[in-house]
């Protein structure tokens, strides 16, 4: 008689793990052949906006993390650290203020010539929430979504580069996908040459700059910015610096390394960018309604329409485009010094 | 039986809520922890149940849908490594603790390759060879790192409690 329970059992189970085995395969048919808006990617999106706030416990937990890191790191430091530190930053500060004469000139040139394609960055700062939580995706969630304006698609800045795009968005948060996710990729330009390509991730965490023309001279330590190609990027915002080129252009192995001017690894803060033409958008209709600066910005990126030629627009761009300075004056530096 | 079907409930929670909040933050490199499948490896390897039990399959489903891979694919991955573990176990057993350990070592290992598959059939731009050499070995390292620790664990919170013992064998 128990013999007989243990054959049921053992028959029902076998009957359950066959159903659920098929119905995990018919989940993955389904997920790769759906697109981005199928049920199963908006399921996964309802789970990461569900799971948001309780994903900010992580983010104490890493910056606990970080801090002994760095206790462990001082308390060991010694004599000559600090002073390669000292040395190192009395040359930031001779640096800075070098920065600081180059962004004041570059100010005075761009005045001068007039230059319509000046920086009209518009964002939302971010707080990052949490990090992936397998090994095979380079994403963050943000704790931006809808009600601060943030879509999908948007570009996202560190404090001086690019660092991915927007690819899910609930109410209240964002999921970012990273440069250096292999499934991440961003038109761009070298910012000396103008040459064209593709910053894709990889595997390894390195940039790859691809599809670049085999007659076109590429050297360490070239700029790399969004081109706005596609529109899927804000165009002219810093990505790296090509660090490494490798291969011949000619028989076509070549692989042109860029280094990310933003580890987001130790990211805290992000900046959403909005485009430039929403951004213009944004104030006027700030600036019609009678409000100060762009705290609603919600629902206002689709709403309004004009040519940004209110001085509320241009007193903004200005703004935008001294913050575009630093953020690319700082990168450069940065890219260099990588 | 209600008491362990709590406690296993309460222990797949506990593991998708730390692979949520903390694995992230034990990353090494690109290894993230898949404490999800070192769980429901663990737990079913120290249950020695040969039944099937659907807790691997609802774990690795919650993977899933916390992450940005194929959903269904860990659900899958999950169930197919908690049967052949428990299969291994079951058949291999010998009293020490070099079989359990020596079959969590192959699952995870088969599950973290297969997982590498099913990500480049699904459409990632990267190679298999590279997929397999950058995450999927340190994954498997990692995760059954993971799985090695939480398989005392399991078999102490499954130990047969006072008045679930076999009454008739005493005496």
């Amino acid at each position: 008689m128990q013999l007989s329970f243990q054959d049921t059992d053992h028959r029902i189970s076998r009957i359950i793990a066959v159903v659920l085995i098929v119905c995990g395969i018919a989940m993955i048919a389904v997920y790769a052949i759906e697109g981005s808006d199928g049920p199963l990617h908006r399921a996964q999106q309802g789970i990461h906006a569900i799971m948001a706030p309780v994903e900010r416990v992580g983010a104490g937990i890493g910056q606990v993390e970080q801090a002994a890191e760095d206790a462990v790191a001082d308390a060991t430091a010694d004599e000559a650290t600090l002073s390669a530190l000292r040395e190192r930053n009395a040359e930031l500060t001779q640096l800075l203020t070098q920065a600081e004469e180059y962004r004041l000139e570059s100010e005075r040139l761009r005045g001068l010539l007039e230059l319509k394609d000046i920086y009209k960055l518009e964002g939302v700062s971010a707080r990052v929430i949490g990090r992936s939580t397998d090994a095979w995706n380079q994403t963050i969630t943000l704790d931006v979504g809808e009600e601060e304006g943030v879509a999908k698609g948007l570009t996202v800045m560190g404090p001086s580069g690019v660092i991915g795009q927007v690819v899910a968005v609930s109410a209240s948060s964002c999921t970012v996908r990273l440069l250096s996710d292999p499934n991440s990729g961003v038109a761009a330009q070298i910012q000396s040459s103008r040459v064209e390509g593709i910053v894709r991730g990889s595997l390894t965490g390195a940039l790859h700059l691809e599809n670049v023309d085999a007659d076109a001279q590429v050297n360490q330590g070239d700029v790399v910015l969004t081109s706005g190609l596609g529109g899927s990027f804000t165009k002219g915002l810093l990505i790296g610096t090509v660090v490494r080129v490798e291969g011949n252009a000619k028989d076509g192995t070549r692989v042109i390394v860029v280094a990310p001017n933003e580890e987001a690894d130790a990211l805290e803060e992000v900046t959403v960018v909005f485009s430039a033409s929403e951004s213009a958008r944004i104030i006027r209709k700030d600036a019609a309604d009678g409000s100060n600066g762009s705290s609603d910005q919600t629902g206002s990126q689709s709403s309004a329409e004009g040519d940004g030629s209110s001085s509320g627009g241009a007193a903004s761009s200005d703004a935008a485009s001294e913050s575009s300075a630093a953020q690319m004056t700082g990168g450069a530096q940065g890219g260099d010094g990588a | 039986m209600i008491a362990a079907f709590a406690s296993e409930i309460i222990c797949a929670v506990v593991a998708i809520i730390l692979q949520a909040v903390v694995a992230p933050y034990l990353a090494i490199g690109f290894a993230v922890p898949n404490i999800a499948l070192a769980f429901a490896v663990a737990f079913s390897a120290a249950s020695r149940r040969t039944t099937i039990c659907i807790m691997p399959f609802l774990v690795g489903l919650a993977y899933d849908l916390l992450g940005s891979g194929p959903v269904g694919a860990m659900a899958l991955l999950s169930l197919l490594a908690s049967i052949v573990a428990v299969n291994l176990v079951v058949r291999f057993e010998n009293g020490t603790p070099f079989v359990p350990i020596a079959a969590l070592c192959i699952v995870i290992l088969g599950a973290d390759l297969l997982y590498a598959v099913i990500c480049v059939t699904c459409g990632w731009d990267v190679g298999l060879g590279e997929a397999l050499l950058t995450r999927s070995l340190p994954s498997w390292a990692y995760d059954t790192v993971m799985a090695v620790i939480l398989y005392p664990l399991c078999r102490f919170i499954l130990r047969p409690k006072p008045d679930e013992m076999d009454l008739t064998s005493i005496g």
